[in-house]
């Protein structure tokens, strides 16, 4: 039980290390995924899409400081 | 060229990291001993040193494409981290971090632990927490910023290891933590490079041609950087209560 615990608590220190903010974890995640879709699925945007996906998670980042400066 | 885009990044990084690392180790030291507090930071520089030793060589394996995916999305979330909390600090909606508040919270913390007879083997723990924590950032940061290929992974294990002999150096010279150390502008710098080379590689990993190729990287880091003075600006308000 008590290794267990360690395991937990192990593994949710691994992640505050990448993860502190779902918000930012969605932008990024969205932005990356529409940077693989675009990039391979619309041939005409594979110059572009690095710049337009970054966008979007500079977005939701802004969505993100928002929220926390108003909490 | 590697000097710059991976050594500076590299040793930038690792200096905040091992500051941070140094004022637990410090508090413990100066609390409990040097002996524990120092064998649990040893322990946990050779566990990752053996990590590394051991998965290294695995790693020119992978696909360099699904390599530079994977490590450019792990470093833009980690340097997205960084820039939310620099952005917010410089705003004043967070309090600043400040190393002698950490140091004397880690002595607090150190002296509430249960007294040992023999080893202290709680206070190693966490000198061994604080250090292998830190260090797997360290580490993680060389990794990403060397993805380039052997020169850059050269260049940025020599910035990391630059600036662990400065701080340890300092640290262990003064017996205090290194608070003059500007650990929010450090933050700030670096987490705009870590979300700048991040997008990069995960973007050419995922299969983006980036206009004009490696020129891209320079209009990254002035976009990144120009949006987080504007998000500072934004943000920033005199009458704002500050958070600790």
């Amino acid at each position: 039980m008590k290794a267990l615990k360690l395991l937990r608590a192990s593994l949710l220190e691994l992640v505050s290390l990448l993860v502190d903010d779902v918000l930012t974890l969605v932008g990024a995640v969205i932005g990356l995924g529409g940077t693989y879709l675009l990039a391979h699925e619309v041939p005409s945007t594979r110059a572009w899409a690095g710049y337009a996906m970054y966008a979007i998670v500079w977005a939701v980042l802004a969505l993100s400081l928002t929220r926390a400066a108003r909490r | 060229m590697d000097l710059l885009i991976a050594a500076l990044p590299a040793f930038l990084a690792s200096l905040v990291e091992f500051v941070e690392a140094l004022t637990i180790v410090l508090a413990v030291g100066l609390t409990r001993g040097w002996r524990p507090s120092l064998s649990g930071a040893a322990a946990a520089v050779l566990l990752l040193a053996a990590a590394v030793v051991g998965f290294g060589p695995a790693l020119a394996d992978i696909d360099p494409d699904v390599f530079k995916a994977v490590i450019g999305s792990l470093l833009l979330l980690f340097g997205l981290r960084w820039i939310h909390k620099a952005i917010l600090r410089y705003a004043g909606v967070v309090a600043l971090r400040d190393e002698e508040q950490k140091f004397a919270a880690g002595e607090a913390s150190a002296r509430s632990l249960p007294s040992a007879r023999g080893f202290d083997w709680a206070a190693a723990a966490v000198s061994f927490k604080a250090t292998g924590l830190e260090g797997l950032e360290v580490v993680f940061i060389v990794l990403a910023l060397g993805a380039k290929g052997s020169d850059a992974l050269t260049a940025a294990a020599f910035g990391a290891a630059l600036a662990a002999a400065v701080v340890v150096g300092t640290g262990f010279a003064v017996r205090k933590p290194l608070s003059r150390v500007p650990e929010n502008t450090l933050k700030f710098f670096v987490g705009g490079m870590l979300c700048s080379f991040g997008m990069f590689w995960a973007g050419e990993g995922l299969g983006v041609d980036w206009p004009g190729g490696d020129v891209a990287l320079p209009v990254l880091l002035a976009v990144t950087f120009g949006l987080s003075a504007l998000m500072v600006r934004a943000l920033r308000t005199s009458d704002r209560r500050v958070l600790a």
